[in-house]
């Protein structure tokens, strides 16, 4: 089979990366130094911080093809850090992977997809909010505000979804059609292409992760943490469309966005990893069909937890603060304004 | 399997973890010059800080200024936001704590303040008086200034690490040594007021753990 024999050549590297990841993430906790690394972490970021507000500055007055490489390192370096935080996100995807399994390739495409969206969303916000409709930035980032509450909404109801799934494939009686646990039986006997990934589950090859592979609720992951941006990068790009640099602005931001990703599929392999693990380990331990069960409560619980989360955030709201305390509330849109009594808009 | 047991008690905790630390780093900072106010008997009258906000705040601030002018330019914008400033800053202490000799000092009302543009940045310089004035000699003035969510760090002017030589100074006839000691937050506490609600009644703030201590003790 020429598509394994890929998997396992391609999966040889970024299993090693990712087992080094769990590792010494097992590692820290198991030291406490977990707290420290953070420490570290927010202070790098700082950093970081200044050095691309400098460098976006420099490049309205000089743009060299070495400020310019400044500016790309800077933001791919902030974009490393910032995401190396804990954050919502990380916490559904990581969730969403040792829960409900997926390959290598699908964690890679999943946390690619997720930092890039937030970037584009970013973007899109900017573009619409500013150019299209004359909005301050101030406003702008106000908005924030209500894109992340439509996320944690999406978190809970992907969770509910990722809840119902579960609960349909528990009362779904275990299939005695395939006797011989052959790997290939499922693939010899998929003459419905709409249901080929659903029908073998609780069946033979439950440790293959592609059996739980199912773009829709991967869609839905992606889309649920993508679509919260990070007011940092609205002002970021209100601060370089004022300068004149919006382009500069777009090409920080999608860089960072892959610094993200980068970051956030180091967690995702991770996961990946883990989840490996741990099914290999409940196929030598127990029977088919026990191990098909266990799987499925612990897609269950993976939906609830990632429900809970939801919901939590959207009660709590407390992600991030849409402006400075210093400022207060960003000045109302008269007429055309959305409402914006926000409940933590201001703090001050 | 107890440890599947732990790992997904660890798990859960990291979950929970999330909505406190997700701010947990700041979007924009305020550069800072503090000079302690002295009487002629030596007695602290009260702290003149300048605040220094960074480019992108700063310029984001301005163009909401420049899109309100019309009645009395940026000049008369510009009154109003430092208005809007002391009155945003007023239930916060104005963002300052300051402790001599473990007590926590009282502060008064901001009368005296003005907002300017200089260089691009928008600087809000105030003067924090404390309720009553306090001798200085013999004794040592600790003080901290920062945003308790950690939304804006404030530190004071430097260059590179260095803090420059008037990010701190007296005005008075005392003799006075300064020092500004950079954050040294204990990684535990961090993690602490990380995880308090914003409901919470304890000490809030992320910012607390991040700030710099200016230091001022006189003969």
């Amino acid at each position: 089979m020429r598509l394994i024999a890929m998997r396992l050549q391609g999966k040889g590297w970024l299993l090693g990366v990712g087992l080094l990841l769990a590792a010494v993430l097992v590692l820290m906790i198991a030291q406490g130094s977990f707290e420290s690394l953070s420490f570290q972490l927010v202070s790098w970021q700082r950093d970081f911080l200044r050095a691309l507000t400098m460098a976006i500055t420099e490049l309205s007055g000089t743009p060299t093809p070495a400020t310019w490489m400044a500016l790309l390192g800077i933001s791919f370096g902030y974009g490393v850090f910032h995401a190396a935080g804990p954050g919502h996100g990380k916490a559904v995807l990581t969730t969403y992977l040792l829960t409900q399994g997926g390959a290598v390739r699908r964690a890679l495409a999943l946390s690619f997809a997720a930092s890039l969206l937030q970037g584009i969303v970013a973007i899109t916000l900017v573009v619409v909010l500013v150019h299209g409709l004359g909005w301050v930035t101030r406003q702008a980032m106000g908005s924030v505000v209500w894109v992340e509450q439509a996320s944690f909404l999406m978190v809970a109801l992907l969770g509910a979804w990722l809840c119902l799934r579960a609960i349909r494939q528990l009362r779904r009686p275990v299939p005695h059609r395939h006797d011989r646990s052959t790997p290939l039986a499922t693939e010899d006997h998929a003459p419905d292409p709409y249901h080929g990934h659903e029908h073998c589950c609780g069946g033979h090859h439950h440790v293959d992760p592609q059996q739980a592979a199912d773009w829709r609720t991967a869609l839905a992951t992606v889309v649920a943490i993508g679509i919260r941006p990070c007011s940092g990068g609205v002002l970021l790009l209100g601060a370089a469309t004022l300068l004149g640099q919006f382009p500069v602005g777009v090409a920080a931001v999608l860089v960072m966005s892959l610094g993200t990703a980068l970051t956030v599929s180091g967690l995702a392999l991770a996961s990946v990893v883990a989840r490996g693990w741990a099914e290999r380990r409940l196929a030598r331990q127990s029977s088919m069909e026990r191990a098909g069960r266990l799987l499925g409560w612990a897609s269950l619980g993976g939906g609830l937890a990632i429900m809970a989360l939801g919901i939590s955030l959207s009660v709590t709201g407390v992600s991030q603060p849409a402006s400075a305390p210093l400022l207060g509330e960003p000045p109302s849109r008269s007429a055309e304004s959305p409402p914006r009594a926000s409940p933590f808009g201001g703090g001050g | 399997m107890p440890s599947h047991a732990r790992f997904w008690l660890a798990w859960l905790t990291l979950l929970l973890l999330i909505p406190g630390l997700a701010q947990a780093h700041p979007h924009g900072w305020i550069d800072m010059r503090v000079r302690l106010i002295l009487d002629d008997q030596g007695r602290l009258e009260g702290l003149h800080q300048s605040w220094r906000m960074d480019p992108f705040y700063s310029l984001i601030i301005l163009e909401e200024l420049g899109l309100a002018e019309g009645e009395g330019g940026l000049e008369a914008g510009l009154d109003q936001l430092g208005g809007e400033i002391r009155q945003n800053l007023a239930p916060h202490d104005y963002f300052t704590e300051l402790q001599v000799g473990g007590e926590k000092l009282a502060l008064g009302e901001v009368t005296e303040y003005t907002v300017m543009e200089r260089g691009g940045r928008v600087e809000f310089i105030f003067l924090l008086p404390l309720e009553t004035p306090l001798a200085l000699s013999e004794r040592t003035l600790y003080y901290k200034v920062f945003d308790p969510t950690y939304y804006l760090e404030v530190v004071h002017e430097a260059e590179g690490n260095t803090p420059l030589d008037d990010a701190l100074i007296v005005n008075g006839e005392l003799s006075c040594s300064t020092r500004i000691v950079p954050a040294d937050p204990d990684p535990e506490r961090v993690m602490e007021a990380a995880m308090l609600d914003i409901t919470d009644e304890a000490e809030p703030g992320l910012g607390r753990y991040f700030a710099e201590t200016g230091e001022v003790t006189c003969d």
